[in-house]
């Protein structure tokens, strides 16, 4: 019969994709979050990651970023 | 002037919402009368000026024709806002609504016609008339304090000392606004920020609206207080009424303007360029703290302030909560005359920045869902994702391998309808079976060598699908109707599975109640279940008080909080109920559909609460 599995839906572009199937690699293997790569732009996780995955992008895009001392 | 109107249409919601005999009192002003017309949208004002002067009740159907054929959504949304106001009145008959003006209503906005909107005032005697302040000063006086006002909620971020008003009604504005840490001092919330960006007007509706809603608790009648604000706005600047003598300023006239969704250009000061930099032609400190939100400010010079837009203050204020669209609208309302007039008044490239930046944050999007896979056939997945399309919770698809994501709102009704499905299909499997295994036999043929059981099995399968959809309305759209059929027929289902299980527990003799099957299916079912006696006895009693505690809590949680609707509960209990009775499969896969629910029963429950 039908399987269902609770977890947490993740859409993005196909940059920021790359960056979280990286990141899903650099783990060991115990702390893996994706369950599913569906496409190129979405993929299927484990429920608890959200706020790991928010932190790590904004960690990226402050790398980024240039602030002029003052 | 998107804002403003959608602050006034929440005054308005909020007097739509007074009940019934306040607001007939409430019409008998004429210029409540004048504000709610002008309050209206234009489809609106137009069914009301047309219906003015007609006594008699008009069919939907011509109100209809005075509409072209691609306005009939603008045309029935105006409908709505009528009835809400209570401006139309609807009469049912059988075959059509007709629509009639309130009669209050009606008399007082053709009294407003005949006589003109001047209000009564008495003369002022002379030596009041001496002492009144002239217009200029009145408008230097009003900004003044509208702009301390709005620094005392900016520096109460920063605490400092209080200004002349008085604290209750400080404490009462800034509710919503303020939010007060323990030990730290009181910051402003995402709403704070985004009402200091607002236009004035837009401003002074929602400190009006959060007065009145406190004024219920001071004891002041609402309805009174509306009256008394909306006939302070239609005022002329300037003058005087009766023995207080309290001179209306710019901003309460301003108030009914506002409500026609106007523009009332006031003085823009602010100059941006293509190279990001910001130059405010402005003395006052409102306005640096106001760009301070969401720029570098570099230079304050006597009547200059010079800052500059960039990334890191851009991403300082939407961590404050601040939209894009709100910060070019600010910047694009309050450009400077001199730019003003350029086409557009903030450069493109600029507003595309800050655009940009915006999205930069939201690159990721996390939502909770779920992931169903292993569907046994595609009749099964098409219907699946039909069902969710529908409810309009399908996150994701795959036909081929025949996988898809579904909303986690929605996981319960899925789950249901799942369960309807696949009853229904294999109902019509042993359909096509039993008649492959029988020529003989047609449908004429039914009395009591019909396969009841068959019919019996779809007949549920088809239920449960209705349920689901009804479920769904009656907990989306709250209409007690809904509400009303769905506990109906759970109850009416309820009932027929305690009377069998009576009858098979109580009866010793419950086989000769049931017709005769020829499928020879139910015979399996029973086969199964004696042998397996010893497991289902547990199953079933498990069950019965799991029903039976559910029910209790669903009677306690709702004595305790009568917000609570009993949908939720209902709908596990539901799910409950209806295994045993049709866990008629032969097959071992039943199991995996009753595990499920069961073990989830218990998480749902507490994500619930």
């Amino acid at each position: 019969m039908v399987n269902a599995t609770k977890g947490l839906f993740i859409s993005c572009d196909i940059p920021m994709a790359q960056f979280i199937v990286n990141m899903n690699a650099s783990l060991p293997a115990t702390q893996k979050f994706i369950i599913h790569v569906l496409d190129s732009t979405h993929f299927f996780v484990q429920p608890d990651v959200a706020g790991m995955i928010r932190s790590a992008i904004s960690e990226f895009r402050d790398q980024n970023s240039y602030e002029k001392p003052t | 002037m998107p804002q403003v109107k959608i602050i006034a249409k929440n005054f308005m919601d909020m007097v739509a919402s007074l009940p019934a005999i306040k607001l007939d009192m409430l019409y008998r002003n004429q210029f409540i009368c004048e504000a709610i017309l002008r309050s209206l949208p234009p489809l609106a004002k137009k069914c009301v000026l047309q219906m003015l002067y007609i006594d008699a009740p008009i069919p939907s159907k011509s109100l209809q024709e005075w509409v072209l054929a691609d306005g009939f959504s603008k045309h029935n949304v105006a409908i709505d806002r009528l009835v809400q106001l209570r401006v139309f009145e609807v009469i049912d008959r059988k075959k059509e609504t007709t629509y009639k003006l309130n009669p209050t209503f009606q008399t007082s906005l053709r009294k407003h016609l005949i006589h003109g909107g001047i209000l009564p005032r008495e003369p002022m005697p002379p030596n009041v008339i001496a002492i009144l302040p002239t217009s200029e000063e009145l408008d230097a006086y009003a900004l003044e304090q509208w702009e301390c006002f709005l620094l005392q909620l900016i520096s109460s971020g920063q605490a400092e000392k209080s200004s002349s008003f008085g604290s209750s009604m400080m404490r009462i504005f800034q509710r919503g606004l303020l939010r007060q840490r323990e030990k730290e001092a009181p910051r402003l919330t995402e709403s704070g920020f985004q009402f200091l960006l607002m236009d004035t007007n837009a401003q002074l509706w929602h400190v009006i609206r959060e007065y009145i809603s406190n004024s219920e608790e001071q004891g002041v009648d609402q309805a009174d207080l509306i009256a008394f604000l909306l006939e302070l706005s239609f005022h002329t600047t300037g003058e005087g009424r009766k023995e207080s003598w309290f001179i209306p300023t710019k901003l309460a006239t301003n108030l009914s303007v506002s409500l026609a969704d106007t523009t009332s250009r006031k003085q823009g000061f602010v100059v941006i360029e293509t190279n990001f930099r910001i130059y405010a032609y402005s003395s006052s400190k409102l306005h640096c703290e106001i760009l301070r939100l969401f720029s570098r400010v570099e230079y304050q010079l006597p009547n200059l302030i010079v800052g500059a837009i960039t990334k890191e203050s851009l991403y300082n204020a939407f961590d404050n909560g601040i939209t894009a669209e709100q910060i070019v609208t600010f910047l694009q309302q309050n450009a400077h005359p001199r730019v003003a007039e350029k086409v557009p008044s903030v450069p493109e490239n600029v507003t595309d920045q800050i655009r940009l930046w915006e999205s930069d944050l939201k690159r990721v999007e996390l939502t909770p869902a779920h992931f169903y896979d292993e569907f046994h056939s595609r009749d099964v997945f098409e219907a699946a994702s039909d069902f969710a399309r529908m409810h309009s919770g399908l996150l994701w698809e795959d036909a081929k391998k025949m996988h898809m994501v579904v909303r986690a709102e929605i996981n319960m009704l899925m789950r249901e309808h799942l369960h309807g499905i696949a009853m229904i299909l294999y109902g019509i499997w042993m359909l096509r079976v039993w008649q492959r295994d029988e020529p003989g036999s047609s449908f004429d043929d039914l009395d009591s060598t019909a396969p009841w059981f068959i019919y019996t099995f779809l007949a549920t399968g088809i239920t449960l699908c209705l349920l689901t959809c009804l479920g769904h309305i009656a907990a989306d759209s709250a209409n007690g109707f809904c509400l009303f059929c769905y506990m109906v027929i759970i109850s009416v289902l309820l009932l027929i599975e305690t009377g069998i299980a009576a009858d098979i527990l109580l009866n010793s003799d419950w086989e000769k109640d049931i017709p005769e099957d020829p499928t020879g299916r139910f015979l399996d079912f029973k086969e199964f279940v004696e042998s397996n006696i010893d497991i289902f006895k547990w199953i079933f009693l498990i069950i019965f008080l799991g029903q039976g505690l559910s029910v209790l809590l669903g009677m306690a949680l709702r004595a305790f909080s009568p917000n609570q609707g009993s949908n939720y509960d209902s709908d596990e209990e539901f799910t409950q109920a209806r295994l045993p009775l049709v866990n008629n499969h032969a097959q071992q896969s039943a199991y995996v559909i009753g595990e499920p629910p069961f073990v989830n029963k218990n998480e749902t429950w507490n994500a619930n609460k």
